[in-house]
């Protein structure tokens, strides 16, 4: 489903909040514990539930639920492992989208931060400022 | 329960539950359990074509409210009607033979996610980061087994 330059761009697409040219979480420079803890913090959800989804994708199946397939689970495994790689703190949730896709999400204050992965392979990057879209943008 | 008539518009004070799988819940202590609805728990699913589905609480308790497909596990988001329509999402009676107290609100279907997304998307975490007035669970539904 995707290619090198895929995983070329999902190394590429780090960033949990908006890029105001000030200083976030991932350009100061973490202490080695905060940086061990974020990478804790993301094997936990690729082991727990990304690899646990892919498992047995069925499981997540319910009356008004379609469940992400095999090849966007692995998206999202794919997307998780470069945002670990880059230092990102861990999302706050990773929730099946209904239609089956997967969001990941990173809250803070008024802010948050959504990577969608579609049924379809395509990955939307969302911030919001207090409920409101501040951007959208496809980064994949 | 009282004999309501299920086509009676929906009062600003009635109360209304949105059914949540677990798997659409999210976290907010580490290593804790879910503790609050994630926006994908109010986002219209495929089934949702009069709008996202509802339950009207004169009509089912929370446990009623909470009953799902055997051998998963669910949450109940409550919300109140006055705080929908005061950020202008209206909510409407959409009985079912099945299910008369069941509810929708219309501006979220699954149409309006696709031609319509930035304003869906605003919508469903704004009921779920601010309107939802708390959230009752877990609530497993047995199978006929486990009954």
């Amino acid at each position: 489903m995707t290619t090198a330059s895929d995983n070329a761009t999902l190394r590429g697409s780090g960033k949990w909040y908006a890029d105001t040219g000030a200083a976030d979480d991932s350009s100061l420079a973490a202490t080695a514990s905060e940086r061990d803890k974020n990478r804790r913090g993301w094997q936990r959800i690729i082991d727990e539930k990304l690899i646990e989804w892919g498992r047995d994708p069925k499981q997540l199946e319910d009356d008004d639920l379609i469940p992400p397939s095999r090849d966007v689970i692995s998206l999202a495994s794919r997307l998780a492992i470069a945002l670990r790689d880059q230092d990102c703190p861990p999302p706050s949730s990773v929730v099946p989208n209904g239609d089956g896709g997967i969001v990941l999400e990173r809250s803070q204050g008024p802010e948050a931060v959504t990577y969608e992965v579609y049924d379809d392979g395509t990955v939307e990057y969302t911030l919001y400022n207090d409920c409101r879209v501040v951007s959208c943008e496809r980064i994949l | 329960m009282p004999q309501l008539d299920a086509t009676d518009p929906i009062a600003d004070d009635e109360i209304l539950y949105r059914r949540v799988p677990e798997s659409q819940m999210a976290q907010t202590e580490e290593d804790g359990l879910p503790n609050e609805p994630s926006a994908q728990g109010f986002s219209p699913g495929k089934n949702d074509t009069d709008g996202l589905s509802l339950c009207r609480g004169s009509y089912k308790t929370i446990e009623e409210a909470a009953v799902g497909r055997a051998g998963k596990t669910y949450y109940v988001a409550v919300l109140a009607a006055a705080d929908l329509r005061r950020n202008g999402i209206e909510v409407v009676p959409t009985p079912r033979p099945d299910d008369p107290g069941h509810a929708s609100i219309p501006a979220l279907n699954p149409n309006d996610r696709k031609t319509n997304k930035v304003k869906v998307k605003e919508m469903y975490r704004l009921i779920a980061t601010r309107l939802c007035k708390r959230i009752e669970g877990p609530f497993h539904t047995p199978t006929d087994t486990e009954a």
